[in-house]
């Protein structure tokens, strides 16, 4: 039940896209940071169940309300999670690389999807049939846990989002949005357009062009036919909010205790 | 549709190359208080004195929106005093785009007078060469 625009293919023979894998192929699926944290007897049963499939920007994986299927873990790209508003706005209130995993609680039993999730940026993406990986995740409970420890870190990254759209200011919400779409797609080369911004931090569109303008006159991108490159890391740092440094790395998992970042 | 161009008149200014299309002048002049509201939220204090200039497709002034025209923050201050706020965030834009008026003759001047200066110092050098 592969989305029809998705092609399968078997790992290794991924097509050169436009930008990096940055795969290393003799890790197979590991380059997901989340299948790496699981049990190796876990990660064993699911090798042969997991398949690569190279995914197009824009490829919708689940609509609300979607029975979740597959359980996706990006190797490369940014998958979006949106919700839609009554007027059919998609505001994104999440983005996901290779750092975490779509539809992951699904290994916990039968679950919907609250949100949209289609990919931001294209990229490469490991896919495993639902049913196949609640068998799997249910004979461990080190794999349990490390469900739950993502959940637990969406929830925590959630509230600080919640936070940052109530009281930051747009400025420094799109240099913090930059960033964690840099750490996670890793790239300092972004193919996001002025839209798919304006949809993640839900302003106008012009807004963001005039803030990437300024941004672009002080130097800290360059922005060219759809394409973003950070030039300079550290001033981006700078203009963005404090909950770039928060939600960085592991500073989520270590403020909240989490064993994920222990393993 | 019209196309609208919405340049901003910050602490500097930026343009805006891409532009949008809408319907009419109304509908241009929501949009700008949609942007200027977005553009200046959470940081009101050192933005109402922004300002939008919106053009048309062919280059023609339409309006202006002072964001302290549109700023939620002071809409419990008196009439009289938002409208102080707003006329002495008016006049700062004013003052700042004289400033960059001059700033832009000033260039022009010295490009002109280098122009002269090299002219005389390049006849200088052919006189010097010549002998």
């Amino acid at each position: 039940m592969i989305p029809q625009s998705v092609q399968l293919r078997s790992s290794g023979e991924g097509k050169t896209l436009s930008h990096p894998v940055g795969q290393d192929r003799a890790h197979g699926h590991a380059g997901n940071r989340l299948l790496a944290a699981l049990p190796s007897d876990v990660m064993a049963r699911l090798n042969d169940d997991l398949h690569l499939v190279s995914l197009a920007s824009g490829t919708v994986l689940f609509e609300p309300g979607d029975a979740i299927e597959q359980v996706y873990f990006p190797q490369s790209g940014l998958i979006s999670l949106m919700v839609i508003t009554r007027d059919g706005d998609a505001i994104a209130t999440g983005t996901i690389g290779r750092e975490g995993a779509v539809g992951l609680h699904r290994g916990l039993g039968k679950r919907r999807s609250f949100s949209r999730a289609t990919a931001q940026v294209g990229g490469h993406v490991s896919v495993i049939a639902a049913s196949k990986f609640e068998l799997a995740i249910g004979a461990s409970a080190a794999a349990r846990d490390v469900i739950c420890d993502y959940t637990e870190l969406l929830w925590a990254e959630s509230q600080q989002l919640a936070a940052c759209n109530a009281v930051h200011d747009a400025a420094s919400r799109l240099c913090r949005s930059l960033l964690q779409s840099a750490d996670r797609a890793g790239s300092d080369q972004l193919p996001l357009t002025q839209e798919a911004l304006a949809n993640a931090l839900g302003v106008r569109r012009t807004s963001v062009t005039l803030l990437a303008q300024g941004l672009q006159r002080k130097g800290v991108i360059r922005y060219a036919r759809g394409m973003i490159h950070i030039l300079d890391r550290s001033r981006l740092e700078a203009c963005a909010c404090e909950c770039y440094q928060v939600m960085k790395g592991e500073g989520l998992s270590d403020a909240i205790g989490a064993r994920t970042s222990r393993r | 549709m019209p196309l609208y161009f919405f340049h901003l008149r910050g602490d500097r200014r930026i343009a805006d190359p891409i532009g949008t299309e809408l319907p009419d002048e109304s509908a241009a002049h929501a949009h700008a208080c949609r942007v200027a509201r977005e553009l200046m939220r959470g940081r009101e204090p050192s933005t109402r004195t922004w300002r939008l200039d919106v053009f048309d497709r062919d280059g023609d002034f339409c309006f202006d929106l002072i964001f302290a025209s549109v700023d939620d923050t002071v809409a419990y201050w008196p009439p009289d005093t938002r409208n102080n706020l707003e006329s002495f965030c008016r006049n700062r834009a004013s003052f700042l785009d004289a400033v960059d008026q001059v700033r832009a003759s000033m260039l022009q001047l010295k490009s002109t007078l280098g122009g002269r200066l090299l002219n005389v110092a390049s006849n200088r050098d052919i006189a010097q060469a010549g002998r």
